[in-house]
């Protein structure tokens, strides 16, 4: 139970790690990709400028119109921040490495 | 040079507040002038480290008869107030009718512990042993997108108030507040501060009860906001001096962006991070952060301006503060960590009001 935690506060740390460079940032699906590819996931080496097409969502995903995530980030001492979003019609709620709402017809 | 780019930057965070029409109080906490609150080991309560009973950093907690309700993400647990003996879990999360989802802000109603639940827009109860007392549903069953609510404030003879979650500017407003007249579930967005990212700490809110309002502070910013139906305004500036973020940074609208300066590695040591705020007679307490790690509990007396720093830690700084703490009583209570050993539960350790005066 202890490593499970252990391995879900790593996981929590990876995620808060992206977050910490991608969160509210980057919205603009007109963003355009300005690193060389680093992760296979995103391809991607500078995570503000992921463009919103190619957020993953951990939570959320298509249909849903909310979604909240809650990693552990570092600022100074350890303080956890989260994350959500609630979504207007015609977009579903992302939430990864960032929180989002993307268009639907962004899958 | 540094003072007054902050002076100057201030004026310019408010600015694009909304209108200023006379100069800011202002709380000077001067860092290094912080006195060391020295921890007694053998007074520190250790919330039991079990497979059963792990949480994270306290989030919020109550003080319930001889039980700590203590709310970690997404757990909510009891905990002995003299031992740390796990108790039991108050509720857990899941799907079913008695399970919640996501524990907005937390609250004690008598002996009943209540919460938002921000995915469901219902009110929980329960007892400490964990007896499911129902749900309710304050604010109706559907929201719009410009004001989802994700926690639940009362204030008694004016109303409730909801913070609400972000909607990525996928709707034309996103107020960071809303209004609701007791009964009612038709939502008035408060002007002053509308909600401009996704991202935000567990706290952030005070119920100032005395003078009707919020009390509101958002991360890495050094403003403190009063919240009234009628709008959100400054209140204080929290000025860290040569300490301070530089304006510049607490403007910037992504909390990771502060964040990401606030953590980057400078010689230069930063003071910013206002959590826990809360009120008491003529006092204003509150927790900050410094970028070496190291956090601290301020008191400013409102008659005096006074202002008094403390540092709760063991003189090895081998157990420390974290920044969460809980006025109850007389008392604040405040969560500190083992910094030699991370992995188990965080400690309790209980401080009179007086020795942060």
């Amino acid at each position: 139970m202890k490593r499970s935690i252990l391995r879900l506060a790593l996981g929590a740390m990876v995620i808060s790690t992206y977050i910490s460079f991608t969160a509210c940032s980057g919205m603009d699906s007109a963003n355009e990709a300005q690193g060389t590819a680093t992760t296979p996931e995103t391809n991607y080496d500078d995570r503000m400028e992921i463009p919103l097409k190619d957020l993953t969502c951990y939570n959320g995903g298509p249909n849903s119109t909310s979604c909240k995530i809650e990693p552990g980030i570092k600022i100074g001492d350890m303080v956890s921040i989260g994350c959500g979003v609630t979504c207007e019609e015609g977009y579903y709620a992302c939430c990864g490495v960032r929180c989002a709402c993307k268009p639907d017809d962004m899958k | 040079m540094r003072l007054s780019a902050s002076l100057v930057g201030s004026a310019l965070l408010l600015a694009s507040c909304g209108p200023t029409k006379a100069p800011l109080p202002t709380i000077p906490v001067d860092v290094d002038k912080a006195g060391l609150i020295s921890i007694d080991t053998s007074r520190l309560v250790e919330l039991e480290t079990s497979d059963s009973s792990m949480i994270y950093d306290v989030s919020s907690f109550e003080l319930c008869g001889d039980r700590f309700i203590v709310h970690s993400r997404n757990y909510l647990r009891s905990f002995d107030i003299r031992t740390g003996r796990f108790t039991g879990n108050v509720a857990r999360s899941g799907k079913n009718y008695d399970e919640f989802s996501y524990i907005g802000n937390l609250w004690l109603e008598g002996d009943t512990i209540v919460f938002f639940d921000t995915n469901n827009g219902a009110i929980f109860s329960y007892a400490t042993d964990g007896t499911f007392y129902g749900r309710t549903y304050p604010f109706g069953m559907s929201f719009s997108p410009e004001e989802k609510p994700r926690q639940y404030y009362t204030i008694p003879e004016v109303g409730v108030f909801s913070t609400n979650l972000s909607n990525d500017h996928t709707a034309p407003r996103n107020p960071r507040y809303s209004f609701y007249h007791f009964g009612d579930t038709v939502p008035h967005p408060v002007d002053g501060r509308e909600i401009c990212e996704p991202t935000f700490l567990s706290d952030g809110t005070f119920e100032d009860v005395a003078n009707k309002r919020l009390l509101s502070w958002e991360p890495l910013r050094d403003t403190v906001f009063a919240v009234t139906r009628e709008g959100v305004a400054p209140l204080y500036h929290v000025d860290f001096g040569e300490l301070a973020l530089p304006a510049e940074v607490q403007a910037m609208p992504y909390s990771a962006d502060r964040i990401k300066y606030f953590n980057r590695k400078s010689t230069h040591r930063y003071a910013s991070l206002i959590r826990y705020l809360q009120t008491k007679n003529d006092n204003i307490y509150f927790a900050f952060a410094c970028s070496d790690e190291k956090n601290y509990l301020v008191c400013y007396n409102i008659p005096t301006q006074s202002t008094t720093v403390r540092h709760v830690a063991s003189p090895d700084e081998g157990f420390s503060q974290t920044t969460f703490f809980k006025i109850t009583g007389d008392s604040a209570f405040v969560e500190v960590r083992d910094r030699n050993n991370l992995l188990s539960n965080p400690y309790l350790y209980q401080i009179a009001l007086a020795d942060l005066q």
